[in-house]
Order: structure tokens, then C-alpha cells, then sequence
């Protein structure tokens, strides 16, 4: 793909910052190295693939499950009345979310592609730290929610011949 | 007589949300968890408005959409399109089977509270005050 990675950098920040502003009222902010993901907070990963004429690629969003919870809240309340949901499944649709605004986005710079459905899969710190290293995403960043941490990772590549 | 929403998406997050932004009026939330779930339904219960997602498991929204158009019980149902796909040959597909809106998420509830009072007729319920809308 032919973008330069600071046009990748704005994408994603561009992205989450709109999704979390628009549909959760929430700020996400650069995380600094002085920020630190509460320990044994499990981790849920939403990787969302993406696909074009002649690449293919992956949004993928990690978030702790105290913020999914706390998204969770925002987004169908909490009264008596108010319906238990899946975390996995409001993941999903954070993901889902993200990958929509990365896609529209790549639009905007002549690059159309289509989504998949989100896959989600509970991960630990360790296995996060692993896949990361293993995934090698073109663009990624650390990114803070109030008190709780999110990472977002992007990567595209033409398919194989 | 009541009005009924039919809504179809994958997630039951969506899913959830639109009941709880409806709740305050007097409207049936009837729900599909994907486009041949929501086929099934829309027969059924012939809603007033289907909210469709594009992106979905087993059958999607485009294909949904083919069936419901095809069918003569239930192919004048108004449908709002709401999805995080916007890509133009699928708007552009969308457009010409007739859906009557197109919105992309993450999506404002005011927003989406008028588009679906230009179609039906929402009374608010006496006794819940409504839903504060996202800004």
C-alpha cells in the first residue's frame, strides 16, 4: 500500500477518536510510557479483516474488559430494566466500528475496500505481547480511555500471487 | 394500531442499543440476528421499518434486501440501512433496491430517531421520558 505511515498514524487516530467521541462520549489520548493497563484485567481482541481488488488487510483493537464494561454501560445503561449483553459482542461492534471509520477513511485517499464480520477472542498480557510481535502491523498505537488502556493496529499487505 | 421495528444485526449490542433508544415511544422491537433471521421475521410479523446492517453472518443485508424486494407480502417495507461499511458500490447497490436512508456507524441517535420519524409515526409513551440523544 502506497500510504505513508504518518497518513496511516492520522487514520487510526482519526478513527478511534471519532468512534469513541461520537458513539461513546468518550476521549482516547495517546498513551504515555507513565500509563499501565491494570494488571490481570483480561484483554479482548477484535480483529476485523479487511479486503480490496489487490490487498487485503486487518484493523485489530485490544481492550481491556473493564473498558468494554464500562462502554457497555454507556451504551444500553444500566437500570433494572436493562438487558445483560456479551462483552465479546460489544468488542465486536467496537471493532466493527473502528474498521468502518479506517475504511471510509481509505476511501477518502482512493484506496476502496469491503469488511468482514469482527472475530473476538479473550487474550492475555502475554499472549498480547507475543501476537504483536508476530503480527507486525504497519501502524500501532497505545492509546488511553480515562483510566483504561486500548491498543489499535493496522496492516495491509497485497495478496500473495 | 402499533407500529413494529424490525432490526437486524449480528450484534446484540446494536441490537440492544436501538430497543433501548426506542423504548420511550410506543413501538414493537422485533429483531433478526442476521438477514435470513430477518427475512423469517419480516414475514411474520410485517413491521412498519426495518433497520438493516450490512455486514452479517449466514445471509447479509444486500441479500436480505434481493429476497425482500422479490416478495410481494413484504417487499413495500420501508428499510433503513445502518452499518459501518461505506463503501460506494454497496450504497450504490443499496440505493437501487430502495432503501430509504443510509447511515453509516458510529451514528448519532437523534439522527437516527428522525430519519425513522420521517417514515413512521412515533408516539412517546406517557409515562418514560425519552432517551437523551449522543451529541
Amino acid at each position: 500500500m502506497n500510504l505513508p505511515t504518518q497518513k496511516l498514524d492520522e487514520i487510526a487516530q482519526q478513527s478511534l477518536q471519532e468512534v469513541f467521541r461520537k458513539q461513546f462520549r468518550m476521549e482516547v489520548i495517546p498513551a504515555d510510557s507513565g500509563h499501565r493497563t491494570s494488571l490481570g484485567d483480561p484483554i479482548l481482541k477484535s480483529e476485523v479483516d479487511w479486503s480490496s481488488a489487490n490487498l487485503r488487510g486487518v484493523v485489530q483493537i485490544h481492550l481491556t474488559q473493564g473498558l468494554v464494561r464500562e462502554i457497555s454501560l454507556i451504551l444500553l445503561g444500566d437500570g433494572p430494566d436493562a438487558s445483560p449483553v456479551d462483552l465479546k459482542d460489544v468488542a465486536g461492534e467496537i471493532g466493527n466500528m473502528v474498521a468502518g471509520r479506517v475504511s471510509a477513511l481509505l476511501a477518502q485517499e482512493g484506496i476502496h475496500g469491503t469488511l468482514e464480520t469482527p472475530k473476538v477472542r479473550v487474550v492475555n498480557q502475554e499472549e498480547t505481547e507475543k501476537e504483536k510481535s508476530e503480527f507486525a502491523p504497519q501502524q500501532h498505537g497505545e492509546w488511553i480511555c480515562g483510566t483504561k488502556r486500548l491498543s489499535l493496529s493496522l496492516k495491509f499487505h497485497p495478496f500473495a500471487l | 394500531m402499533t407500529p413494529k421495528i424490525l432490526t437486524v444485526d449480528d450484534s446484540k449490542t446494536i441490537r440492544l442499543l436501538l430497543a433501548r433508544m426506542l423504548r420511550p415511544f410506543q413501538v414493537e422491537v422485533v429483531e433478526g440476528g442476521n438477514g435470513e433471521e430477518g427475512l423469517q421475521t419480516a414475514l411474520r410479523e410485517k413491521p412498519s421499518l426495518i433497520i438493516l446492517d450490512y455486514n452479517m453472518p449466514v445471509m447479509d443485508g444486500v441479500m436480505m434486501l434481493q429476497q425482500l424486494r422479490q416478495n410481494p407480502e413484504i417487499q413495500a417495507i420501508p428499510v433503513i440501512m445502518l452499518t459501518a461499511e461505506s463503501n460506494p458500490k454497496i450504497i450504490s447497490t443499496v440505493a437501487r433496491l430502495g432503501v430509504r436512508d443510509y447511515i453509516v456507524k458510529p451514528f448519532q441517535e437523534d439522527l437516527l430517531l428522525t430519519k425513522i420519524k420521517k417514515i413512521i409515526s412515533l408516539e412517546t409513551k406517557g409515562d418514560i421520558p425519552p432517551v437523551v440523544p449522543n451529541s
